[in-house]
């Protein structure tokens, strides 16, 4: 008979890599969390008078601080999943390449769609 | 981390006699020179013959002397004690069940493997005369990455996912799957993917990707899963689009 091994709930603690594929994945939620209320505040106040309160206000930080450190993070999985082993300052080469990127392509966004 | 002299390793054991599993110090001589795998054969050797532990090349070519050293998923032959900082401890395989001390029951991961259908398959094999299945060099190159895979069932034992969930095919099954469907010669592509695309497949995997950060060949299963999950999205959607238009030529 053998015995059978079950996996801790806490198995994400055992390395810093699952603890921040953890905090990447929890991020998920407080985007969801921001795009669900601000939907259904748009839906009753379409002047968006909401958008000057603090609670909004509060809301749209936690959702703009959980995107940034998800996309920074899927970033750095990126470069770390490559078919061939990079050396670290390649890796850190790409990141560097994939923020920039990210950077322009949101900044053209901004203008485009917002300003 | 000690220079010369002795050390202590202390191993999990488990008889089936025991219900739970339980630690054991030993102290053997260590040199620069020591692995792992070299310390558990001088324990047995010396100290304790009933202790057990799979080993057969001790050159990082079978996969047999898997095992988790201090918390991480290695091939016990190509790690030094002297880089391992103490204590060291040495435990089974997480997600399979464990048979006796380090040795752990991996046929769930052989026989995902299996289900793949890793082999090349030809719809209709060419005559003798006809000469090789060729390869070109490029070719080659797709399928060397996951090529190199040992089965030393590392990736199973890194995955949270499979320790969650035993449907999941798992990281190494991927790896060895995406190597035939990518594979030039091979003729069965639609019927490998529609196993890898049911609810046992690809899906799964959340990409944690701890299983190619402990893969000792550099397979990257985590990569080759994505690409399987594109590959997938491709072959579902051309089944919807045939279902489609088997019904519009039946109106």
């Amino acid at each position: 008979m053998s015995f059978e091994q079950k996996q801790s709930p806490f198995w994400w603690t055992r390395n810093p890599q699952t603890v921040v594929y953890f905090l990447r994945e929890l991020t998920g939620v407080f985007i969801a969390l921001y795009v669900m209320i601000f939907l259904t505040l748009a839906m009753t106040d379409a002047t968006l008078n909401f958008s000057r309160g603090i609670f909004f206000k509060t809301i749209s930080w936690i959702g703009l601080i959980a995107a940034v450190i998800h996309t920074l993070t899927w970033f750095w999985v990126t470069v770390k999943i490559t078919p061939v082993l990079l050396p670290k300052w390649m890796q850190l080469f790409l990141f560097l390449l994939l923020v920039v990127a990210w950077l322009i392509g949101s900044y053209f966004l901004l203008i485009f769609l917002y300003v | 981390m000690a220079t010369d002299g002795t050390q202590v390793l202390t191993v999990q054991r488990y008889h089936q006699e025991k219900s739970e599993p339980f630690f054991q110090s030993y102290e053997l001589r260590f040199h620069e020179d020591l692995t792992v795998l070299d310390a558990l054969q001088q324990i047995k050797d010396e100290q304790d013959g009933s202790l057990t532990f799979r080993w057969s090349c001790r050159m990082g070519i079978c996969g047999s002397c898997s095992a988790v050293v201090n918390g991480k998923p290695i091939l016990m032959c190509q790690t030094y004690l002297k880089n391992i900082p103490s204590p060291v401890r040495v435990t089974p395989l997480r997600n399979f069940p464990i048979i006796k001390d380090l040795v752990v029951d991996i046929d769930d991961a052989v026989n995902k493997m299996s289900d793949v259908l890793p082999y090349t398959d030809h719809a209709e094999e060419k005559p003798l005369e006809d000469g090789e299945y060729q390869q070109t060099p490029k070719q080659r190159q797709k399928i060397d990455q996951t090529s190199q895979c040992i089965k030393c069932m590392l990736c199973y034992s890194a995955c949270p996912v499979y320790g969650l969930d035993k449907n999941f095919i798992g990281p190494a099954a991927g790896a060895l799957a995406y190597r035939y469907i990518s594979d030039n010669r091979d003729e069965s592509k639609a019927k490998r993917m529609d196993a890898l695309i049911g609810e046992k497949g690809v899906w799964k995997c959340s990409f944690v990707g701890e299983c190619s950060a402990v893969c000792p060949k550099r397979v990257d299963p985590a990569l080759a899963l994505q690409r399987l999950k594109l590959m997938g999205a491709g072959r579902l959607a051309q089944k919807v689009l045939s279902n489609l238009t088997e019904k519009s030529h039946e109106l």
